[in-house]
């Protein structure tokens, strides 16, 4: 009981700061990404809302703007998914965090039914496609988060592998594995998930 | 001639380290006869820009507050947290 009213006063402690702090950030961040000042409005609130109620995954060490900014990725996409009718979430086998393709056979080949398709489009249509991007943004979002931290040193940061390997304390093996294997379930899902419903 | 899973591999690292002679062979080789292996490298280069820009885009705007959200709604979300 103590240790749930210590873990409520920090909560009301911290979140009024971070209100103060990051509202602005993420509101315009929400506009960016919405293109609607009321839509934005509500995906913060439900920010800060499920902040409140998820107080306890919050771990110190962590930034609590990069906590917050990840919980809003996630309304926003679960915006977009209910918008699009769940276009985004049927009929796909890489779905859930955790639950990985094995592309290839006991023989190293692809298997029969994941072999790349042409995606047949110009490189310029595709960086410009905007339902490229958010499928790519949810994709990501399907990725285990150590995974997920490590892409994003190697493409927020432009870190090099030696400094991530350095910094997430993994060896070169591990590194080059988990990009590897993480490319491969993006290609994948982006297949599934936008390719195929082009 | 090497399998497709490690010239995928091969093809992942090519992009930060510097192959050898005898791994460049492989990847050119290998992509030549296998159209799926070809592809993969296509689109692995192609996922590699968008992922550099749309993270890149992003960053910049995570850090450059341009609206600002309304001072009731702020109030409504503290209200929030005091009676939660």
């Amino acid at each position: 009981m103590e240790l749930v009213q210590t873990s409520k006063n920090k909560m009301q402690g911290l979140l009024p700061t971070w209100v103060e702090e990051f509202s602005d950030e993420l509101y315009s961040w929400a506009v960016y990404k919405t293109s609607n000042k009321l839509i934005a409005e509500d995906l913060v609130q439900d920010t800060f809302l499920a902040a409140i109620k998820s107080f306890d995954t919050f771990q110190e060490d962590s930034s609590p703007k990069t906590w917050l900014f990840s919980i809003l990725n996630y309304k926003i996409i679960d915006f977009y998914r209910k918008k699009k009718n769940d276009a985004l979430s049927n009929g796909s086998a890489v779905e859930s965090r955790g639950r990985f393709i094995n592309y290839f056979d006991s023989e190293e080949s692809w298997k029969k039914e994941h072999k790349p398709q042409d995606w047949e489009i110009e490189e310029n249509q595709l960086l410009d496609d905007q339902d490229f991007r958010l499928t790519l943004q949810s994709c990501m979002q399907k990725l285990p988060s150590k995974w997920l931290s490590v892409m994003e040193l190697k493409y927020i940061e432009g870190k090099e592998g030696k400094n991530i390997c350095q910094e997430v304390n993994m060896s070169p093996a591990n590194y080059w594995q988990i990009l590897h294997r993480a490319k491969l379930q993006l290609r994948g899902c982006l297949e599934n998930n936008w390719f195929k419903n082009l | 001639m090497l399998s497709c899973k490690r010239v995928t591999a091969l093809i992942e690292m090519k992009s930060e380290l510097n192959l050898n002679t005898t791994q460049h062979t492989q990847i050119f080789i290998h992509t030549r006869f296998c159209k799926s292996c070809k592809l993969y490298k296509k689109q692995s280069g192609l996922i590699d820009k968008a992922l550099g820009i749309i993270i890149s885009e992003e960053v910049l705007m995570m850090n450059k507050p341009v609206h600002r959200l309304s001072v009731e709604i702020k109030k409504d979300i503290l209200c929030k947290i005091e009676t939660s």
